[in-house]
C-alpha cells in the first residue's frame, strides 16, 4: 500500500539526519571552550574523578570512537583499566561507562541522576501541555476559519482575519506573560505551576496554541472558501442535502487536505514553544529539564538526550499527521 | 545609462501586481511600520533620548515625561533601550534570513533546475529537516557551545532554511519550462549562466515574499531564545533579553514587560502585513 | 394538450456584481411535458445553465438572485415554497447532472457513499437495503461490477464512467424531471452516444422528462422532442423538432442552423454569425440580437419583441412576425 512506503520513505531520511545532528552536537561538546570532561563530570569533581570520566567516555580516543561508544556502547573502555582503580572510585567509574543510547541507556547527569528517569518524570507534563495546546489550536482554528469563510465579507470575517494576523505576530511567551498579568490583576494570584497547576497549564496551553490557532484559522478560511466554490458542492446541494451536511461532510472534508498539511508544519514549533512557556509558568517539563542542564552548568548529555527525545516525538507526531492526511485524501492512498 | 532602469521601475510600478499592492491598506500599514523600524534602527543614536547602557535615573521608575516608558531595574531608560534594541534585533533577523537565503536559494535553484535524482535527494533532505524543532536545537547547541548571539543565529541558520528551498524550487520548476530558458539552452548556454541570468531573476517574486515573512518569524524565534538564555542580559539592549529581565518584576512593575512585548508584536505585525500584501500581489498561491 | 409537468413563467435571474447587474435570465417562459425530452440550446453565456440552476434554486447567492418568476411543478410554485420543502424536491423530484463529471463528484468520498446519500435522504430505505439499491443504480447506467465499483473513489473511474455514475446518483430516487446541463460536452464522441442512448432509455423505461441543455445542435437533433432557443437571457424561439429544423423563424435560429456542419449539406460555406455575444450587463436596447441580425429594422433597436405564436406549438420573439404571419 502506498502509505507504508510513504512512512518508510520518511524514516529513511530522518534516521540519518538524527545521526548527523547528534554527531554535530557531540562535536560541539569538543568545540566548546573548556574541558569536556569537566562538563561531563560536573564542577565539583576532583582531578582523579575527571581522569576516570575521561577514560569512561574515551575522551582521549578519536571522535568517532567516542561517538560510537555513546551511540551503541561499543567499543567499550579497556577492561584491564578497572583493575588499577582504587576500590572507592570503582563504582563511580562504572556508572559513567555508556551502554549506548540506541540500547536505551540515556546516561546520567553530572549529579549522578539517571537521565532516563528525569525524562520519564518530565515528559508527560510537556506532552500534556503540547497536546492541550494542539487541541485548542485545532478546535478554535477550525471553528474560526469555517465561520469566517461562511460569513465572508461581514464584520465577523474581518475581525477573525485581523485577529489571526495578531495571533501570528505575538510571541507566545509574551502572551503567556500578559495572561499572567491579567489573572494577577483580576484574581490576585500569580498562576505558576507550584501553586495552581490546572490554571497555569490551561493558560500556558492557550498561550502556546494562539499562534497555531491563527495559522490554522487562516488556512481553514481560505481552504473552505476555495472548496465551497467547487462543482461538487453544487452537486451536493442539488441532491437536496441540508446546508450543514454540505458544509461539513462535503466541504470540510475536502478543505481539510491543505489544513492538515499546515498542521504538520506546526508540530515542530509546538515543542519549541512549550519549552519557553514552561519557563514562564514554571511548569516542570522537558523545558525545565533542558534549561536546568544549561544553567548554571552545562550538562551536555542531558541536553542532547532531551533534544533527541523531542525530535523523535516530533517525527512521530509528523508521521501520525501524515497518516491522517492519507486518510483524508484518498488519492494518496492508491498511488 | 539609467534610463532602462527607470523604465523598468516605471513598468513595475504600473504592473497589476503593484496596483494590487497599492489597494491593500494593511500592506501600507505594514510598509509604514517596517519603514519606521528601519528608521529607528539606523538613526537610533539620534532618536533615543538617553544612552541605552547608562544608568540615567532611579530604578524602576514609572513612565513620565522624563522617561517615556520608565526605567528598568538598574535605572536605564526603557524607551531608549527599545529604540536601540531595534537595531540589534533587526540586524539579527536580517542575518538569520540572510543565512537561510544563502543556503536555501542555491539548493532550490539546483533542485528545481536539474530535477531528477538531485531533486529527490534535496527534497528528501528538506522533508526530513522540516520535522526538526529548531528552537530546541538552538537551545541545545547554545547550551553546549556557550550562549552568544552568534551561536544562536548560526544554530537557527543551519536548520531553518527548508521552506526557502521549497519556495524557490517551486518557482524554478515553473520558470524552467518557459520559452526563453528553452531557447537559451538551445543556444548552448551554460547551465550556470542560464540559472543566474534567466531563471533566478524571474523566480524572485516568491522569494521576496518568503524573506519578508521569515523576517517576522525570525524575530519571534530570536527573541524567544534570548528570553530563555542569558545572552548579555545586563548590558546589550535586545528585546528578548529585556523581556526576560522584566519578567521577574512583573507583579509590581508591569509596564516594562508590556511595552517591550508590544514593540515586538508591532514589529512582527508590520512585517507580516507587508509580507501578506506582497504575497497577495505577487503570488497568492503561496499561502502556507 | 395535457397539463405540463413544469411551467415556467417570467423567470428572471440577475447577478449583482461590482461591474454592474448581469441579467443572465431576463424573463423566459416555457413548459415541459411529462415524458418529453426538452432541449434548451444557445451559445455559451446565453443563460441556459443559470436557468437550470434557477429552477432548483441553487444559484450562487451572494452575487446571484432570482428576482422574478413562477415555476409551477406538481401544483406548487417552486419559487414560493420554503427551503426545507425545496430540499425535498431536489434530488427526489427534480434532479440535475452537470457538464464536467471530473469536478462534479466529491473526490474524497466513495462513489457508493455519494449515491447512498441521495437514497438515504429521499427514500425511507432500510440501512441494509441501501448497498443493493446503490448497486442497482450503478447497474442501471451499465457500470460493470457495481458491487465492487461502488467502494471506489471518483479518481478511479474513467470520464465516461464518472458521468454515468453521476446520472446513477441523480436518478436513484426516480425524479420526474432530470435536467442535463451539457452532459456530452466534456466527454468524447463514443461516450457521448452512450450517454444520449442512456437518457433516451431512461425516458422510455421510467417516463421521466428530460431537460437537455446544450450548445450542440447535433445532440438536440438526436434526442429532443421540443426545443427552445435562448439568446442573451431570453428565449427567442420555441417549437417542436420538425418545425424548428424544418421552418426556423428567428434569424438567430436560422443562423445557428446554417452554422451547423452537417453531412447533408455537401457544399457551401458555414455561415458565421457576425459580431460577439452581447454583454449581459449592458445589453443592446430593444431586441438583443439586433446588432448581429441581417434583418434588423428600426423598431428592433427600440422595443423587445413580444412573444408571437406563428404556428401550433411554435413561438417566436421577433419583430419580423406579427401574430400568425410569417
Amino acid at each position: 500500500m502506498g502509505m507504508a512506503r510513504f512512512v518508510i520513505r520518511r524514516l529513511i531520511i530522518i534516521l540519518p539526519l538524527l545521526i548527523v545532528l547528534s554527531f554535530f552536537l557531540f562535536l560541539c561538546i569538543h568545540l566548546a571552550p573548556g574541558d569536556p570532561a569537566r562538563m561531563l563530570a560536573g564542577p565539583y569533581a576532583n582531578e582523579n574523578q575527571l581522569e576516570l570520566v575521561r577514560k569512561a567516555y574515551g575522551l582521549d580516543k578519536p571522535i568517532y570512537v567516542q561517538y560510537l561508544r555513546w551511540l551503541i556502547g561499543w567499543p567499550g573502555p579497556d577492561p584491564q583499566y578497572i583493575e588499577n582503580i582504587p576500590e572507592s572510585y570503582r563504582e563511580f567509574y562504572m556508572s559513567y561507562i555508556p551502554n549506548g543510547i540506541l540500547r536505551g541507556d540515556l546516561g546520567r547527569s553530572w549529579k549522578c541522576e539517571s537521565i532516563a528517569q528525569s525524562i520519564k518524570e518530565k515528559l508527560p507534563v510537556t506532552l500534556e501541555l503540547t497536546v492541550l495546546a494542539l487541541l485548542i489550536a485545532i478546535g478554535m482554528g477550525l471553528l474560526l476559519g469555517i465561520v469566517a469563510a461562511l460569513k465572508r465579507g461581514t464584520i465577523v470575517d474581518y475581525l477573525s482575519t485581523t485577529g489571526a494576523l495578531f495571533g501570528l505576530s505575538m510571541p507566545s511567551y509574551w502572551l503567556g506573560m500578559m495572561m499572567m498579568l491579567v489573572v494577577l490583576s483580576l484574581f490576585g494570584f500569580m498562576p505558576s505551576y507550584e501553586y495552581h497547576p490546572t490554571a497555569s497549564m490551561l493558560l500556558a496551553a492557550t498561550a502556546l496554541g494562539a499562534f497555531h490557532t491563527a495559522s490554522i484559522a487562516r488556512m481553514t478560511r481560505s481552504s473552505m472558501l476555495e472548496v465551497m466554490g467547487e462543482d461538487y458542492i453544487r452537486t451536493a446541494r442539488v441532491k437536496g442535502l441540508s446546508e450543514r451536511a454540505v458544509i461539513l461532510k462535503h466541504g470540510l472534508k475536502n478543505a481539510l487536505i491543505p489544513i492538515i498539511t499546515i498542521l504538520v508544519l506546526q508540530i515542530p514549533w509546538l515543542f519549541g514553544g512549550a519549552v519557553v512557556l514552561e519557563k514562564v509558568f514554571s511548569i516542570p517539563g522537558m523545558g525545565r529539564l533542558m534549561l536546568d542542564s544549561i544553567f548554571p552548568h552545562t550538562d551536555p548529555f542531558v541536553v542532547m538526550d532531551v533534544f533527541l527525545v523531542l525530535v523523535v516525538l516530533t517525527v512521530f507526531a509528523n508521521l501520525l499527521a501524515d497518516i491522517l492526511y492519507a486518510y483524508v485524501n484518498p488519492k494518496i492512498r492508491y498511488e | 545609462m539609467f534610463t532602462p532602469l527607470i523604465e523598468r521601475a516605471r513598468r513595475m510600478w504600473a504592473s497589476p501586481a503593484a496596483r494590487k499592492f497599492r489597494r491593500n491598506k494593511l500592506a501600507w500599514v505594514g510598509l509604514a511600520i517596517v519603514s519606521a523600524v528601519v528608521f529607528c534602527a539606523i538613526f537610533a543614536d539620534f532618536i533615543a533620548p538617553y544612552d541605552p547602557l547608562e544608568i540615567v535615573g532611579p530604578k524602576k521608575a514609572p513612565p513620565s515625561r522624563q522617561f517615556l516608558l520608565g526605567t528598568d531595574d538598574v535605572g536605564r531608560d526603557i524607551f531608549s533601550r527599545i529604540i536601540h534594541a531595534t537595531r540589534l534585533d533587526l540586524g539579527l533577523g536580517l542575518a538569520l534570513v540572510g543565512l537561510w537565503t544563502a543556503i536555501g536559494v542555491p539548493l532550490g535553484l539546483i533542485a528545481g533546475y536539474y530535477g531528477g535524482k538531485i531533486d529527490s535527494v534535496i527534497m528528501r533532505l528538506v522533508d526530513g529537516l522540516y520535522a526538526f524543532p529548531y528552537l530546541v536545537f538552538a537551545i541545545a547547541m547554545a547550551g553546549i557551545l556557550g550562549f552568544s548571539l552568534s551561536t544562536i543565529v548560526i544554530a537557527l541558520g543551519i536548520i531553518g532554511w527548508p521552506q526557502f528551498v521549497r519556495v524557490v524550487r517551486g518557482k524554478v520548476l515553473a520558470v524552467r519550462t518557459e520559452v526563453y530558458v528553452e531557447s537559451a539552452r538551445a543556444f548552448g548556454e551554460k547551465d550556470r549562466n542560464i540559472m543566474l541570468r534567466y531563471v533566478l531573476p524571474n523566480s524572485l517574486a516568491p522569494l521576496i515574499v518568503i524573506m519578508t515573512l521569515s523576517l517576522a518569524t525570525s524575530l519571534i524565534i530570536i527573541s524567544a531564545l534570548t528570553f530563555l538564555l542569558p545572552v548579555g542580559v545586563q548590558t546589550q539592549a535586545e528585546l528578548g533579553s529585556m523581556l526576560s529581565a522584566s519578567f521577574g518584576y512583573m507583579r509590581d512593575y508591569w509596564w516594562w514587560a508590556t511595552s517591550v512585548g508590544l514593540v515586538i508584536v508591532v514589529i512582527v505585525l508590520g512585517f507580516n502585513f507587508l509580507g501578506d500584501g506582497l504575497r497577495d500581489a505577487l503570488d497568492p498561491r503561496l499561502r502556507y | 394538450m395535457a397539463k405540463p409537468l413544469l411551467e415556467v413563467r417570467g423567470l428572471k435571474t440577475y447577478f449583482f456584481t461590482d461591474e454592474g447587474v448581469v441579467k443572465a435570465v431576463d424573463g423566459i417562459d416555457f413548459d415541459i411535458q411529462k415524458g418529453e425530452i426538452f432541449g434548451l440550446v444557445g451559445e455559451s453565456g446565453c443563460g441556459k445553465s443559470v436557468t437550470a440552476l434557477s429552477l432548483l434554486r441553487v444559484v450562487q447567492s451572494p452575487p446571484g438572485r432570482i428576482v422574478d418568476g413562477r415555476v409551477m411543478f406538481e401544483g406548487r410554485d417552486l419559487m414560493k415554497i420554503s427551503e426545507k420543502e425545496m430540499r425535498r424536491v431536489r434530488g427526489a423530484k427534480i434532479s440535475m447532472i452537470f457538464q464536467d463529471p471530473h469536478s462534479s463528484l466529491n473526490p474524497v468520498l466513495r462513489i457508493g457513499d455519494q449515491i447512498a446519500e441521495a437514497i438515504q435522504l429521499h427514500q425511507r430505505a432500510d440501512k441494509k437495503e441501501v448497498p443493493s439499491k446503490v448497486a442497482e443504480a450503478l447497474d442501471l447506467v451499465r457500470i460493470p461490477d457495481p458491487e465492487d465499483r461502488m467502494y471506489q473513489y471518483p479518481h478511479q473511474f474513467s470520464g465516461g464512467m464518472k458521468q454515468r455514475a453521476m446520472i446513477a446518483m441523480m436518478l436513484s430516487c426516480n425524479p420526474s424531471l432530470l435536467i442535463a446541463d451539457e452532459p456530452t460536452t466534456a466527454v468524447d464522441v463514443t461516450i457521448q452516444i452512450q450517454i444520449l442512448e442512456l437518457l433516451m432509455e431512461l425516458r422510455r423505461k421510467r417516463g421521466a422528462s428530460i431537460m437537455l441543455i446544450t450548445h450542440n445542435l447535433g445532440v438536440i437533433a438526436e434526442v429532443c422532442d421540443r426545443v427552445a432557443v435562448m439568446y442573451a437571457g431570453n428565449i427567442v424561439e420555441q417549437a417542436d423538432m420538425a418545425s424548428l429544423f424544418g421552418d426556423p423563424k428567428h434569424p438567430y435560429t436560422r443562423a445557428l442552423l446554417g452554422a451547423f456542419p452537417s453531412a447533408e449539406r455537401k457544399r457551401g460555406e458555414l455561415t458565421v454569425i457576425p459580431g460577439f455575444v452581447p454583454s449581459l450587463v449592458n445589453p443592446p436596447s430593444g431586441c438583443k440580437f439586433h446588432p448581429r441580425c441581417p434583418y434588423a429594422k428600426p423598431v428592433c433597436t427600440e422595443e423587445m419583441p413580444p412573444v408571437v405564436e406563428v404556428d401550433e406549438d411554435h413561438i417566436v420573439r421577433c419583430h419580423l412576425y406579427k401574430g400568425g404571419k410569417g
